[in-house]
């Protein structure tokens, strides 16, 4: 498999389905498979949103949710996405923490997007945690009605975050 | 005009992009504002459900025409309005979206029975934008239709 610079990547195995991310200024490709080393380090950034990977620990996974969330089609880009991390920490059985005290606005796809992300983390027995900030009004009554889901799935938890940033 | 009367008129080219031009432009003019930002966030967030429902759903030709976006008011309480063309099929739908919405006692269980709903939807159809606005503005939603355009509203009182 060749990447834009053209040298042989053994980590992309299982070309499937390709689904290209621009990470800051390049395009990155991620298949089906295994993630490239690339795609776990640097940010991922749709339009403007950027997610990022801030830290790694044995037992977790965390991943930042900074800028504006307002894609016409988010599931199309970020279900792709989410459905490597969920299958990655399933398979080191870590928890994936999504942070969102950053994020600054969301649209309603995105929230529907949230929503297939936890059935598909569901579906895997993964645990997922979603951290909010509550001083924020709008993120307090988003993200307290996706309580409805952690009541049906144990591995699900919603945590308002004490330490909000504006 | 009163010394705190506020307006925002414009025409929007219905290009996806516009959306969150005038959701940026919305939250910050009303951020200079207020002392708070919830109020900011909470017309930002309706000015942008109901452009991307009339991009979504407008009656638009081959080519991308323009909807009007709305933003009034004074002390205490605001005015957002999205006008667009609509064909009779989306004005039906949009009327039974606000029938079914009604339906419940109040929008935070609108709200929490379309999000179990969004479950069993197809990929990307969420038709949440209207009852998000209902429940996290706390607004009213009314419509009206003027020959082949629809004009959805948003009433909400400021903190």
């Amino acid at each position: 498999m060749r990447t834009d610079q053209g040298e042989k990547r053994d980590t992309f195995r299982g070309p499937r389905r390709v689904v290209r991310f621009r990470i800051e200024a390049r395009t990155y490709l991620v298949y089906d498979g295994e993630f490239g080393r690339e795609a776990q380090l640097k940010p991922i950034i749709i339009d403007e949103l950027r997610i990022e990977e801030r830290a790694e620990r044995p037992d977790k996974v965390e991943l930042w949710f900074c800028g504006r969330s307002n894609a016409r089609q988010p599931i199309d880009l970020l279900g792709p996405f989410f459905g490597q991390w969920l299958d990655r920490v399933a398979q080191a059985n870590q928890t994936l923490v999504l942070r969102f005290e950053e994020l600054e606005y969301m649209n309603s796809s995105t929230i529907s997007a949230l929503i297939h992300l936890i059935q598909g983390a569901k579906s895997r027995t993964v645990r997922l945690e979603l951290v909010y900030a509550p001083a924020k009004k709008w993120q307090k009554l988003s993200f307290d009605a996706l309580r409805v889901f952690q009541k049906q799935d144990e591995n699900l938890l919603l945590t308002a975050s004490d330490g909000v940033t504006s | 005009m009163s010394a705190f009367s506020f307006a925002i008129d414009v025409p929007v080219r219905g290009e996806w992009k516009n959306v969150s031009l005038l959701v940026t432009s919305v939250q910050n003019c009303f951020a200079a504002m207020f002392s708070e930002l919830d109020g900011a966030n909470a017309l930002a967030m309706i000015a942008g459900e109901l452009m991307e429902n009339a991009i979504k759903y407008g009656n638009w030709g081959p080519k991308p025409g323009f909807l009007r976006l709305g933003v009034h008011g004074t002390v205490g309480k605001a005015r957002v309005a999205v006008k667009n063309p609509v064909s009779a099929e989306n004005l039906a739908r949009l009327e039974e979206s606000l029938a079914w919405i009604k339906s419940f006692p109040t929008p935070a269980e609108a709200f929490a029975a379309r999000i179990q709903e969004v479950v069993g939807a197809p990929r990307g159809e969420s038709r949440l934008g209207l009852v998000r606005i209902l429940y996290e503005a706390e607004s009213t939603l009314t419509v009206r239709v003027d020959g082949g355009d629809v004009e959805v509203i948003a009433e909400v009182t400021i903190p």
